[in-house]
């Protein structure tokens, strides 16, 4: 008599059948659920839509992710990263001044300024991008 | 290791073939747990697209799936276990919070050993309209290996091979009945 658990039984069994289908063919596998009446077709179309939710799910925990990882980065905008508004546009200036790719978009504005809180919210994302450093804050 | 992409891509190529094995699979896989077998499909692929696992090709990711699926189906018993030994042999030296939080895992080890009860009898009942199929399913329940369970029953190899498939095309269409149900 079997004194093993009904789960250890169950487990032994369902690994054996589990088995039988891998070690199947692709040709019996197919073959076998036609003379059984099923449709494959059905079949592979729970398939995919399972595969295809996976698909979505992992797509949205990347972009949870990555706006987890933006937002933890970025200071917040509450702040004016603990400068004083003349203080910044110094640092501004000198990081313009620093980057070629930051005095062209100035030029493309016609020269125009930027107001404060553009000039902020570009440190806070060149910080955010890791373009400059906490230390180019540093007055 | 490949990207999350890749495998996206892998899962993507696969044949008709390479997903309808896998739903069969998860048809098996879900007589040793609660999920119906799509869910452990899913989970299983949102693993693999977690990236944690290395698999350099469709091969390696179609095993890998295999694996996955039963770990999920089989690794909440095997917890549950764990925790009603650990209660047995070490209350003396537990406090009040663990022995209520490792009563709770008897009583869940309790509630899946008779989820298990429930699964063996249904396996019995789906094949029991075959009288060779029915001796094939007890000699697995009884844990035996295809020999000796042909040596035990007297049956052909052609005989044991129709039980098997037998088994197989009633536990296929189980799921096809809960699916229109």
């Amino acid at each position: 008599m079997n004194t093993k658990s009904h789960r250890a039984r169950l487990h032994y069994t369902v690994d054996r059948l589990v088995e039988d289908i891998i070690l199947t063919s692709d040709e019996d596998l197919i073959k076998g659920l036609n003379t059984w009446g099923e449709s494959v077709a059905e079949l592979d179309e729970r398939a995919k839509a399972a595969i295809g939710a996976a698909a979505k799910k992992a797509g949205r925990e990347r972009l949870a992710a990555a706006r987890a990882q933006v937002a933890q980065r970025r200071p917040s905008n509450d702040l004016n990263m603990g400068l004083n508004l003349s203080t910044a546009r110094t640092i501004y200036n000198r990081v313009r001044s620093r980057k070629a790719d930051m005095r062209e978009t100035l030029a493309a504005r016609n020269g125009s300024e930027l107001s404060d809180q553009q000039m902020l919210d570009i440190l806070k994302d060149l910080l955010a991008l890791g373009a400059i450093s906490s230390k180019d804050l540093e007055g | 290791m490949h990207s999350s992409p890749d495998i996206r891509q892998m899962l993507a190529q696969f044949s008709q073939a390479d997903r309808v094995r896998l739903l069969l699979v998860a048809q098996r896989f879900a007589f040793g747990c609660a999920m119906i077998p799509e869910d452990l499909l899913q989970e299983a692929c949102s693993r693999a697209l977690a990236g944690t696992r290395k698999c350099k090709n469709g091969l390696e990711l179609r095993a890998f799936l295999v694996g996955a699926m039963r770990s999920i189906a089989f690794d909440e018993r095997k917890k549950a276990k764990t925790h009603a030994l650990d209660m047995a042999v070490a209350v003396e030296s537990i406090d009040e919070s663990e022995i209520e939080s490792a009563s709770n895992s008897i009583e869940y080890a309790i509630e899946n050993e008779d989820e298990a009860v429930e699964k063996v009898a249904l396996l019995r009942e789906l094949v029991k309209n075959n009288e060779n199929a029915a001796l094939v399913m007890e000699g697995l329940l009884d844990e035996l290996e295809p020999a000796q369970i042909r040596s035990a029953t007297g049956l052909t190899q052609t005989q044991y091979d129709s039980a098997r498939t037998y088994i197989h095309r009633r536990l296929t269409d189980h799921f096809k009945k809960r699916v229109q149900s």
